[in-house]
């Protein structure tokens, strides 16, 4: 066989190819893929707001023990006042 | 809501044998072509009712399994990249044309010719791959192919002119090995 034949042949081997099928359970998997579609967002949502009542929360705790860390400085610094009765 | 679940129903049925067999064409693995061909519908699904008829339905779904087809191939290609310690290939060819692929659809007298052509047309670039497959193995006019595509009807003979010269260097080579052995 020379190389014109050889080019030719393999050329003409896809002659005659047919249609092939998928699998009779494609449709099935397409619907469940689908219908997981529809129900990621719902959960998608309820785990964005539970993030945000999360960082919300741990904002409110952080806020509220500075504030505490604060009125007892300002106790201390105020008992040291009352000791010695002098400004400076 | 049911009407359009019917005519999705209809337009799977009337054109899973077509996403189907150009993903196949495409991507030569079975389990890949079913995964391309899942992927397809279920964004023909989500986005029928925003299809403006600007091209017609066939046309559209073309264009999906074709656009799914390569980002397939690339981000395979870039796992393959990954696996290899991120050593860049020169050429998207070179990992492509590793394909042993045995086309069901191939007589069997051909599967072996077809196996070695398809390994070859692995290593035409992106548009080249397209417009050939759509011309040899869909059977598709140029002006058809060229609506699919967005290009000229000029340009699409000419891709499918070089995709053709190429095919025929690069068999050329697989002469000289064929005469060796």
């Amino acid at each position: 066989m020379n190389q014109e034949e050889f080019i030719e042949q393999l050329f003409n081997s896809t002659i005659g190819i047919t249609k092939v099928n998928p699998s009779d359970d494609l449709f099935s998997k397409i619907e469940i893929r689908i219908n997981e579609q529809k129900v990621l967002p719902m959960k998608i949502i309820l785990m964005v707001a539970a993030s945000i009542a999360l960082l919300i929360g741990v904002n409110m705790v952080l806020i509220s023990q500075k504030v505490n860390n604060t009125d007892k400085e300002i106790l201390v610094f105020a008992k040291e006042l009352n000791k010695s009765n002098q400004l400076y | 809501m049911a009407n359009n679940n019917n005519d999705f129903i209809s337009i799977f049925n009337q054109y899973k044998l077509l996403v189907y067999n150009v993903a196949l064409n495409y991507l030569q693995s079975v389990e890949d072509a079913e995964e391309i061909t899942q992927d397809v519908f279920i964004q023909v699904h989500c986005s029928l009712e925003k299809f403006k008829n600007n091209s017609s339905l066939k046309t559209w779904i073309y264009r999906i399994t074709i656009n799914k087809c390569l980002d397939f191939i690339k981000h395979k290609n870039s796992q393959k990249r990954f696996f290899i310690f991120g050593k860049k290939s020169n050429s998207e060819k070179e990992l492509n044309a590793t394909s042993d692929f045995n086309h069901p659809g191939i007589v069997l007298e051909q599967k072996e010719d077809a196996k070695v052509l398809f390994q070859v047309i692995n290593e035409l670039t992106e548009n080249q791959k397209t417009a050939f497959l759509l011309s040899k193995l869909d059977g598709l006019s140029n002006p058809e192919i060229s609506e699919i595509m967005s290009l000229s009807i000029s340009s699409i003979e000419s891709l499918i002119f070089r995709a053709k010269s190429v095919l025929k260097e690069k068999l050329a080579k697989k002469f000289e090995n064929y005469r060796k052995k």
